[in-house]
């Protein structure tokens, strides 16, 4: 049996100092975004005066999703250029068994099915959430640079298509904020596994136990089967 | 006030034995009399005598010393000149005046400052606040607009010394104001524009009737937006002053006073969407959280010459709205691309087209993710809850 007291290396440094910059850029992106989004409720009114205005608002949200976008060029540039961080992508891809396994997930929780699949290094649920959020981030960026500079890119289209930008900018980003605030933090906050929180984002660290339980895969194939 | 018929039949016979020559509709072939201060004393003295029965006559009584300032001012040739050697004419037409708002005042009433008949030096301007900010036993009681004025535009004005700047009687006349629901007043609605406002501020005015609020576009009906409507009356305050009507992040209320009420748009075959697409686009949502920067109605539209999109003078319409959009302050550099499209978009109306079906789409692909995360979220907690419990016991 694995020891519990023995750990393994699950996220690099510089791992972990992206998902920081990722979260935070994105906590504040939504909160200036999503005020504006909602400007009628008593809250969003309330926060945007705290804001500094709906202008200066606007200059956080920038300033944020430069943030965001930097840390998005740092990722790619790493799956480039980085051995480790191009393994990391290379287990994200999406394989055969994955699709099967949201469906097997959902039988396991309503107890028709005794065993969880066993998962490799990144399970279904995580890469899901991975390319979520990648294919946002790509998305939001594109949009909000065309809002960011509509008078250079109206030179080229109609009004019109600055309007669905907007759109699609708008609910695009309440997509992903629910998709991120809903599932991904309770993963990691609520989950009774974990709960109050899962420590890995800080150490990066997971013990053996719980690589094991989790990852079985990823476990057999680093320490054998024990 | 009403009940005057008795006293006035006492009265009449009193002045037919003052001045047996005088008849009431030539008041001006009175001969010239002076009447000394013992007589005015013994005549306040009769009335007193007189007491509660002529108290309900007082205004009455008073017309009797109008006929004296008649003597003078109900000519008219009668004129003066004043410091700056320019003669006025101090003729007050009467029946004009007794067919004023004031018509059952007497002179005495405004020109408090007359402590003797003639009065040899010129009386001071009235001051209407006397009555109509203090107000009256009768008629005017306390009323704000004497404070609006105070802190009017007008008024500021005045303090610093221009007195091209109006005061009350500037606008509202002298002797002939009448009731501004009379059709004849210059406070009438369709009069302020040409009659009041107008005659200074000249270039607002023809702007004004040019436009799409003018009269020629709404012939005589009464719900056109005239200066006051925007403006207000007494209390006009500059456009800078962020307590004006029209500063920029009040003038959106100014408008939807008619273009944010659907029974009013009805009538001239529009609805309200413009007011709601504004407010649900950033333009204004930054208005509404009083940035003053950004484009208010009066921006895009104009101010006093606003007019309708397919004229070619028009602001808004399609040749001229790059060059409205790309004011240095906004859009600088906006192409011909800026007219392309719908302008005030809604997207929770269906006529915005492909906004919309986008829009609506995105709504219910949130629902649906929200609903199955939840679902989700509901079994997986359950499980790991039991899984827990087990390894406890």
């Amino acid at each position: 049996m694995a020891n519990k007291d023995e750990y393994i290396q699950r996220f690099t440094v510089s791992e972990r100092i992206t998902h920081i910059l990722l979260f935070s850029s994105l906590i504040i992106l939504s909160i200036t975004g999503l005020t504006l989004k909602y400007h009628e409720s008593a809250l969003a009114q309330w926060i945007i005066k705290m804001e500094g205005g709906v202008l200066f608002r606007g200059k956080i949200h920038r300033l944020a999703a430069l943030i965001l976008m930097g840390t998005f060029a740092y990722h790619i540039l790493s799956i480039i250029f980085s051995r480790r961080a191009h393994g990391f992508f290379q287990d994200m891809i999406f394989r055969k068994g994955d699709l099967s396994c949201f469906a097997a997930i959902f039988k396991y929780n309503l107890g028709f099915q005794k065993e969880l699949p066993a998962f490799d290094r990144f399970t279904c649920i995580e890469k899901f959430q991975y390319w979520a959020v990648g294919i946002a981030v790509v998305l939001l960026s594109a949009s909000g640079l065309v809002l960011w500079g509509e008078t250079l890119f109206m030179m080229v289209f109609p009004k019109w298509t600055i309007d669905l930008n907007h759109i699609i900018h708008s609910f695009e980003a309440t997509v992903g904020f629910v998709v991120l605030v809903v599932w991904h933090l309770y993963n990691v906050h609520l989950n009774p596994r974990v709960f109050p929180m899962s420590k890995v984002w800080l150490t990066g660290k997971v013990s053996k136990e719980e690589l094991k339980r989790d990852h079985p895969l990823e476990y057999e194939r680093r320490f054998g089967n024990d | 006030m009403t009940d005057t018929k008795a006293p006035s039949f006492i009265y009449l016979r009193w002045l037919r034995r003052q001045s047996p020559r005088r008849t009431s509709s030539t008041p001006a072939s009175l001969p010239p009399r002076g009447l000394g201060l013992l007589r005015t004393v013994t005549w306040y003295l009769t009335a007193l005598v007189v007491g509660a029965f002529l108290l309900s006559a007082i205004p009455f009584a008073a017309h009797a010393q109008e006929r004296r300032c008649l003597l003078c001012h109900g000519k008219k040739d009668f004129r003066a000149k004043d410091a700056a050697g320019k003669e006025h004419s101090l003729y007050v037409d009467e029946t004009i005046f007794r067919g004023s708002a004031h018509g059952k005042l007497s002179c005495v009433d405004c020109h408090l400052d007359t402590m003797e008949l003639p009065h040899g030096k010129k009386l001071k301007q009235v001051n209407c606040g006397d009555c109509h900010y203090r107000g009256r036993t009768f008629g005017q009681g306390p009323a704000i607009e004497y404070l609006l004025y105070r802190d009017s535009v007008h008024a500021k004005e005045r303090q610093k010394g221009n007195m091209k700047a109006p005061d009350c009687a500037s606008c509202h006349g002298t002797h002939d104001i009448l009731s501004r629901t009379d059709i004849h007043s210059r406070g009438y609605k369709l009069n302020i524009p040409e009659q009041m406002c107008g005659r200074c501020h000249t270039k607002e005015l023809a702007d004004w009737k040019a436009s799409v609020h003018g009269p020629t576009a709404h012939k005589g009906d009464l719900n056109l937006p005239v200066c006051t409507n925007c403006h207000t009356e007494h209390g006009i305050r500059r456009v800078a002053d962020p307590g004006s009507t029209v500063y920029a992040t009040n003038i959106v209320e100014m408008c939807i006073k008619c273009h944010g009420d659907f029974s009013i748009m009805q009538r001239y075959g529009k609805n309200t969407e413009e007011v709601e697409s504004y407010y649900e686009s950033f333009h204004g949502v930054a208005t509404k959280f009083g940035e003053k920067n950004i484009a208010h109605c009066a921006s895009c539209h104009g101010y006093h010459l606003i007019l309708a999109r397919d004229n070619p003078a028009s602001s808004i319409n399609p040749e001229r709205l790059p060059a409205t959009c790309g004011q240095p302050k906004c859009h600088p550099g906006a192409t011909a691309n800026f007219a392309k499209g719908k302008v005030h978009v809604n997207p929770k109306s269906r006529e915005s087209g492909i906004i919309y079906w986008v829009a609506l789409g995105f709504k219910w692909l949130t629902i649906t993710v929200l609903i199955v995360l939840f679902i989700h979220i509901f079994l997986d907690f359950l499980r790991k809850v039991q899984e827990r419990r087990k390894r406890g016991a």
